[in-house]
């Protein structure tokens, strides 16, 4: 009885719960949203679609390292700079040729599309999110309404909601039903002057079609915080290398989301070597049977730059294949961060998932956090995932001197090498020469500092 | 060619070569003998110039040059060659890339101009015809997925693509196949020269059959014991190193 008693005057203990989401942020990144709905007002669904991205990052603010997905990057330095969204009239920065090959580019500049510095390319409807959302094009509209439950179930998802609020413009990419662009599309995407920018990317290429795309992301300052929406319909191919060539003073964090049809084809690499920080996250969908879905990256970054690389694949039909390579090399006082993940949905069967991160570390200072995960509810898989952290090995460079080789080539050979299994993989062969010279620049230079 | 006199080397505190001395004259072959843990390995590694073995003691000089103070690349430039006992693999650089860049770096040393790539390939392709290796080998990243044979030959190659004129060839011979190890003989006899000399290190005898040493000389416990003609290489092999091992 005695004891009884006891138990019941003592009051259970129960453990404080800390929210992981700081909303009082939010005001950061809302700061002087009420300038740019004065300044553009939109039609009554991206009205919505705005306010409802608003009424989420109020709710919850932007991402904290408290969160799961966000424990490796602290959004904090983009915090401190409180950039404001400004939509200016036409801008002119100076840019850069077309890459070799290319005809057609289509130019944004801080998120803003500017036909004044593109060339629009033929057989596919393209051009400004702003004018397709003008010319009330109903075809449109489910692909930004439609957020895919799965993705939302993340409650992380804030730098989507955010883009959502300042929905405003960026560009389309409409590839018909079994049409084939044999030419290369390149996009041109500058930040310029210290603002952020929120556009949105929608590609669409239809059952059957097909589309080679190169982007270019390059700027001094600001911040962009874009979505890209990638459908790849039923037996359709689509290929997206892209660079990512910031200053050390420009931030960039990104939402990708894939959805495959059945029997399709996508292969979307990124080469980054600029930004202080970076954010490249990817959620892929494949939703129909025998779909292929390769993303692949490698990360070159230096002095106190940060990358993070995220990414969560679905086979959600049986036979998909799917693909994740990502190789850096991380020098001084860098930081990266890999987390890839293949979710195998029960139904499944005969997924063939291949997951490998591989960084070398050229400091002493630098820091890599990597977590491959894997995550089945099939029992007929082939799934496998390596993740390797190391310096560059002695017994090949001491191979090389001894044979006449100096030390600063033999290291570059080996660190050309070992990227290279990414490189290989990009099939536009001008693409492929522009990012060897940006790697070979950067090879160059971090070995002299 | 080579002198290395009263030399002493340790790696991680622990003395490995304890004054070794050795005279090797131009055009020479000789060849060092040796039971396990005597210092065969170290030798080789101390002249390549590997930063992890410490000398603490004596002199290597090539035609008359301090070799101790160069770095590895600078030994090569200067005509010095170690053929590995274990050639590294190198995944990703493929091996016409690789015998380019070192051909052309050791011209760029010597200030010489550098072979085009037509000029290379055709060099490569009389190097490989003279020694018998297949073409399709070059194609291949360095010594990855090479068999035993494969690996050595291809030391051989890169042998005859630098053209040096101090050769050291730690344990060639280990792990080879009779056939194998004729070919890589063979190979080794055709560079022979009157300015070429080699270092043959080797724990078996029967490698000498194939290349006639000038000289033989007994290595244990970090010296050298004894010197000879190649009759000492047939009395090692009858008798063992087990004298050596007691006298030391």
């Amino acid at each position: 009885m005695a004891q009884a008693d006891r138990k019941d005057n003592v009051e259970p203990f129960v453990f404080p719960v800390k929210s992981p989401y700081k909303p009082e942020n939010a005001d950061i990144v809302l700061n002087g949203y009420a300038d740019f709905l004065t300044q553009d007002p939109a039609s009554s669904w991206v009205e919505t679609l705005r306010q409802q991205g608003k009424a989420r990052v109020e709710e919850f603010g932007i991402p904290s390292p408290k969160l799961e997905r966000w424990k490796y990057t602290n959004l904090f330095p983009i915090e401190k700079e409180r950039f404001k969204v400004q939509l200016p009239a036409i801008l002119n920065p100076s840019i850069p040729d077309k890459l070799d090959g290319i005809e057609s580019r289509l130019t944004i500049v801080n998120g803003i599309f500017q036909p004044q510095l593109s060339d629009m390319p033929e057989g596919l409807y393209c051009g400004s999110l702003k004018s397709f959302i003008e010319s009330n094009d109903d075809w449109l509209r489910p692909y930004l309404e439609s957020q895919d439950e799965r993705v939302r179930q993340f409650d992380d998802q804030m730098l989507m909601d955010l883009n959502a609020a300042y929905m405003s413009d960026g560009i389309v990419i409409h590839v018909p039903k079994n049409v084939h662009i044999e030419n290369t599309i390149e996009i041109l995407s500058v930040l310029a002057g210290p603002v952020s920018s929120h556009p949105a990317i929608l590609i669409v290429v239809e059952d059957g079609a097909s589309l080679t795309l190169c982007e270019r992301v390059i700027g001094d300052f600001g911040w962009q915080n874009r979505v890209n929406r990638v459908h790849v319909g039923s037996n359709a191919r689509l290929n997206i290398f892209r660079t990512q060539t910031l200053s050390d003073k420009a931030y960039f964090t990104e939402n990708t989301v894939v959805v495959q049809g059945r029997d399709s084809y996508l292969q979307m690499l990124t080469m980054t070597t600029g930004a202080a920080l970076s954010r490249n996250q990817y959620h892929a969908f494949l939703k129909g049977e025998n779909g292929e879905c390769h993303i692949d990256g490698t990360y070159t970054i230096t002095d106190k730059q940060h990358h993070d690389t995220t990414i969560l694949i679905e086979h959600m039909e049986p036979h998909c294949y799917s693909n994740q390579t990502h190789k850096g090399l991380l020098a001084k006082n860098a930081r990266g961060v890999f987390q890839g993940k293949i979710h195998v949905h029960q139904k499944a069967q005969k997924t063939d998932g291949y997951q490998l991160n591989n960084t070398i570390l050229l400091s002493d200072t630098a820091e890599m956090d990597t977590k491959p995960e894997l995550e089945i509810y099939a029992d007929d898989v082939k799934c496998s995932h390596g993740a390797t952290t190391g310096q560059l090995d002695d017994g090949p460079l001491f191979y090389m001197r001894s044979r006449g080789i100096p030390e600063s080539v033999a290291r570059k050979i080996m660190m050309q090498s070992f990227l290279g299994e990414v490189v290989d993989k990009i099939v536009d062969e001008n693409m492929k020469s522009y990012c060897e010279q940006i790697l070979d620049t950067w090879l160059d230079n971090v070995d002299k500092s | 060619m080579l002198t290395i006199k009263n030399l002493h080397s340790s790696i991680d505190d622990k003395e490995i070569l304890k004054g070794l001395d050795l005279e090797i004259k131009a055009g020479e072959v000789h060849a060092i003998m040796g039971p396990n843990g005597a210092g065969k390995s170290t030798l080789s590694y101390v002249l390549a110039g590997r930063e992890d073995y410490e000398v603490t003691d004596g002199s290597i000089e090539l035609d008359g040059e301090d070799v101790l103070e160069l770095d590895p690349e600078e030994r090569a430039a200067m005509g010095l060659f170690l053929a590995f006992q274990y050639p590294v693999e190198i995944p990703g650089v493929q091996m016409t890339t690789f015998l380019k860049t070192a051909v052309n770096e050791i011209r760029k040393q010597k200030g010489e101009a550098e072979l085009d790539a037509l000029g290379f390939l055709k060099l490569m392709k009389q190097k490989c015809t003279e020694l018998g290796i297949d073409q399709d080998m070059m194609k291949r990243p360095v010594n990855v997925g090479f068999s035993g044979g494969e690996k050595k030959r291809n030391e051989v190659l890169q042998m005859a693509m630098l053209d040096p004129k101090m050769c050291v060839l730690d344990e060639t011979d280990s792990g080879l196949d009779i056939d194998a190890l004729k070919i890589v003989a063979d190979g080794v006899n055709k560079l022979r020269s009157e300015n070429r000399s080699f270092l043959i290190i080797t724990h078996y005898q029967r490698l000498l059959d194939y290349i006639k040493p000038d000289v033989v000389h007994v290595l244990a416990n970090g010296k050298i014991q004894k010197t000879g003609g190649p009759e000492l290489a047939q009395e090692l092999e009858e008798k063992g190193y087990a004298e050596f091992e007691r006298a030391a």
